[in-house]
């Protein structure tokens, strides 16, 4: 008996499968950023010739599927890329032959297409590595507000193509080490679009490999580094910075020191970092191109005292000192220098250029120039008007507005315009893409931005600030 | 004493050590997706507890106190980025001869060490830190100052090891061979004549113990140690500067060891692992608790909870961590005719 109906099931089998045709096709679906990959195999054996067109069905449900698409025979993949992501997708496909004869269509396949790690449909999520803790914890504070600001004001808007920013912030204490795990962790754990600010050059530095590794852009490196903008070293395609290399201010202001006046003698007086190093390198450069010699003298980092150092400068006779400091450097140089009653042209380069220098330095101060990548944020720039009227309507107490809020203000504004450029599916290729549109433009409130290819700098001009009676006044165009 | 009576059945948790060792990036890779975090936190903590077991060794064993070990560490990452990526040496021989260069390092701070101790020590360590951080900088034609320097990605055997999870299996192979060779280093003569000398100098060397020789040796095998730490570093980082090696990073060093018990080899793992995971982990999901529900703004928390911990350690559990553990186990082996004296 148990023989008897095993055949009888075979036969049956036998049966059901004479009545159906086999479809000529083996069907796969693949999801990817933003689209779904159809993929098909037509079986050994059937004569493709025969057939015209391949018509592909697609529905929501796996019932309903609705034709959409027909492609040439001799195709064996479509893209599919108007989906939405994270939503289910049932396609089949058969192939029609002269004469509309028909195909046995394919088996039915689910396909999924998914949004790039850190944007959803109304979302996108950067990461920002500041020093919460360290050596810098004021600017920690300072720098998100002021990025907030402008992200606030976008996403009041409407955000970029429909999607709100948000911005998480991760303590990477200065230091290069915390850093990368702060950045791994924003990376592998939170998932973020793309980073945006990380301080510090060293830290920037150390993120390279990861940058390399997970192929996420970084966007405005919070240093000053020319050294971020070099396209030599690993991940460089990833970082997009904003502000002039310290190499570069160093390089212009020698350039200017040397057109002041017929007989100069340039000194620089740099911190014995990596923020130096950098300073020398654009200092070395002006030797090779104007055939000079610099005197240069060097401090710790967190030194107060520099009378060797000013001794120096004043014997080797220096007319013009650049001094490659903070706040307290320059502030405590000058004041010795006229102490010593020496007095040159001091020069600094940007983070000098802060407002306490004037009103620290006093006397001592009087004429100093700094260099400076960003227009000013009390001038009347339409852009740094914008920003006075937002930390008004904001409620940014007086004290937290300056150079270092507003540096936070107008590197969203390029964030924002890379996001934008990325198109209404922004994966990271297209933001880095989309960078690399910039050419000279000038509506970030800073200075005119160039990206491309080969060149990741952004900005590399300079405009000139000096204390006059105390107050900061631009005395100079862009100067190259 | 209690540790004496029990160290040697330490020897089982070998194999059990390495299993674990093994096992947990598999775990963690079936548990979450963002398991690359965590294995880039668990190398941390195998490059620490390779420089933790040989300060262990220095400070616990022999008594004498290192603030400068980052140095060392920086010592062996400097050269063996230069010698690998600037001589052309391969990577295995750079993991030994780098450790031997920060061992002589370790040899010359040993000097100073035969005359003087206790605080003056440690704060000449500490000047020897702020002496090779400028020496570095100086060194610009090899090291580019301050800048900071790329390394490559190890090669072994025409292996290139590249991303945490292999780093996890090179990291933890020399550090699980560290822990045996330190471990077989203490149980020996030469580990009996460093506790000899912890324990008094003048008892020790008129037992026939040359102390002069025995602090060399132990500055040297603990430089040799921090050198390879740094090493491993160097190349799983793929980029070190100045600004890796602060002096506050010592200061770790010997929290680790201190809060782990000093004078154990185990207690140096255990503390490096509890501070690591501490300043990682808990640290900032405590921040983030504080911010939600108080909205307190906590960027200092983190030196608040180190000091608090190595504060509330030394005070209450001058043993540390492991010497809790031996506390626990030997309750519980004598249970329930445990003198209650003697766990008060």
């Amino acid at each position: 008996m148990k023989k008897l109906t095993g055949l009888l099931i075979i036969i049956g089998l036998m049966f059901i499968n004479c009545g159906k045709q086999e479809s000529p096709f083996v069907i796969e679906s693949k999801g990817g950023e933003y689209v779904i990959n159809i993929s098909w195999n037509v079986t050994e054996g059937t004569d493709i010739k025969k057939f015209e067109e391949f018509h592909i069905y697609r529905g929501e449900s796996d019932t309903m599927l609705t034709m959409f698409a027909s492609v040439n025979p001799n195709k064996n993949s479509y893209l599919d890329s108007s989906i939405v992501p994270s939503k289910d997708y049932f396609y089949k496909i058969l192939a029609v032959a002269k004469g509309s004869e028909e195909s046995k269509p394919s088996k039915v396949v689910k396909g999924r297409g998914y949004f790039p790690l850190g944007i959803t449909n109304n979302e996108i999520l950067l990461g920002n590595v500041q020093d919460l803790s360290g050596p810098m914890k004021e600017l920690g504070m300072l720098l998100p507000s002021g990025s907030n600001l402008y992200f606030d004001y976008v996403n009041q808007g409407g955000g970029v193509h429909g999607r709100k920013i948000r911005m998480l912030v991760e303590d990477g204490q200065y230091n290069p080490q915390k850093t990368v795990a702060a950045v791994k962790k924003l990376i592998e754990m939170d998932n973020i679009f793309c980073l945006y600010h990380v301080i510090g050059t060293s830290p920037a530095e150390a993120v390279r490999p990861l940058l390399e590794e997970s192929e996420i852009p970084l966007i405005a490196p919070a240093t000053q580094s020319g050294t971020m903008s070099d396209m030599t070293r690993p991940g460089a395609r990833y970082i997009f910075h904003t502000d002039t290399g310290y190499d570069r201010q160093a390089f212009i202001l020698t350039k200017y020191a040397m057109g002041m006046e017929k007989d100069v003698k340039i000194g620089v007086i740099y911190q014995d970092d990596d923020y130096g190093e950098n300073v020398l390198k654009g200092i070395g450069e002006a030797e090779a191109e104007f055939g000079i010699s610099v005197q240069k003298e060097s401090f710790q980092r967190g030194a107060t005292e520099f009378a060797g150092q000013v001794m120096n400068l004043m014997k080797g006779g220096c007319t013009h000192v650049i001094i490659a400091g903070i706040v307290k450097e320059p502030i405590i140089i000058m004041k010795t220098a006229a102490a010593m009653g020496y007095s040159p042209q001091f020069m600094g380069t940007s983070p000098t250029m802060d407002h306490r220098v004037a009103l620290a330095a006093g006397a001592a101060g009087e004429g100093f120039i700094a260099a400076n990548f960003s227009q000013l944020w009390d001038s009347d720039n339409p852009i740094a008007a914008q920003y006075r009227d937002l930390c008004k309507k904001a409620g940014i107490p007086g004290k937290m507005m300056g150079m270092y809020h507003y540096y936070g203000f107008t590197t969203a504004i390029v964030m924002v315009e890379g996001l934008k450029r990325a198109g209404k599916n922004p994966t990271r290729k297209k933001l880095i893409r989309g960078l690399e549109t910039f050419k000279n433009w000038d509506e970030a409130g800073s200075q005119p931005i160039t990206y491309n290819r080969n060149d990741h700098a952004g900005a590399e001009k300079v405009l000139l600030v000096q204390i006059q009676n105390g107050k900061q006044i631009i005395i100079s165009d862009w100067l190259e | 004493m209690i540790k004496g009576r029990y160290e040697d059945e330490n020897l089982k948790w070998i194999p059990l050590l390495i299993g674990l060792v093994i096992l947990i990036p598999f775990a963690l890779k079936g548990m979450t997706f963002s398991y690359k975090y965590y294995l880039y936190i668990l190398n941390t903590v195998g490059v620490y507890i390779i420089l933790t077991v040989g300060l262990d060794l220095l400070s616990g064993y022999t008594g004498l106190i290192s603030l400068g070990h980052a140095a060392f560490m920086a010592i062996g990452a400097y050269s063996s980025a230069i010698l690998v990526d600037q001589v052309g040496l391969p990577f295995m021989a750079s993991l030994i001869v780098s450790p031997i260069i920060a061992g002589l390092f370790g040899f010359l701070v040993g000097f100073p060490a035969l005359r003087v101790s206790g605080m003056y020590l440690g704060l000449t360590t500490m000047g020897f830190g702020f002496i090779i951080r400028r020496l570095i900088i100086a060194m610009r034609e090899w090291t580019q100052g301050s800048g900071g320097l790329v390394v490559s990605a190890p090669e072994i055997f025409g292996f290139t090891i590249k991303g945490d999870w292999a780093n996890y299996f090179l990291v933890w192979t020399v550090a699980l061979l560290v822990i045996v060779a330190v471990r077989r280093i203490v149980k020996s003569k030469i580990g009996r004549a460093f506790m000899a000398i912890r324990d008094s100098e003048q008892a020790a060397e008129a037992s026939g113990i040359n102390l002069a020789k025995y602090k060399m040796l132990s500055f040297f095998i603990s430089g040799v140690l921090a050198g390879l730490a740094g090493v491993l570093m160097a190349h799983t980082n793929h980029f070190i500067s100045t600004d890796h090696f602060d002096s506050m990073l010592s200061i770790y060093f010997i929290i680790m060891v201190l809060v782990g018990g000093a004078g154990t080899v185990y207690g140096a793992v255990l503390g490096t692992v509890f501070i690591v995971l501490l300043d990682n982990l808990f640290v900032p999901e405590l921040e983030i608790l504080l911010h939600t529900m108080f909205s307190i703004e906590s960027g200092e928390l983190e030196s608040f909870i180190f000091g608090l911990t190595m504060f509330l350690f030394i005070i209450f559990q001058p043993t540390g961590l492991y010497g809790m553990w031996l506390k626990m186990r030997i309750y519980w082996k004598l249970f329930p005719f445990n003198p209650k004296k003697r766990f008060n």
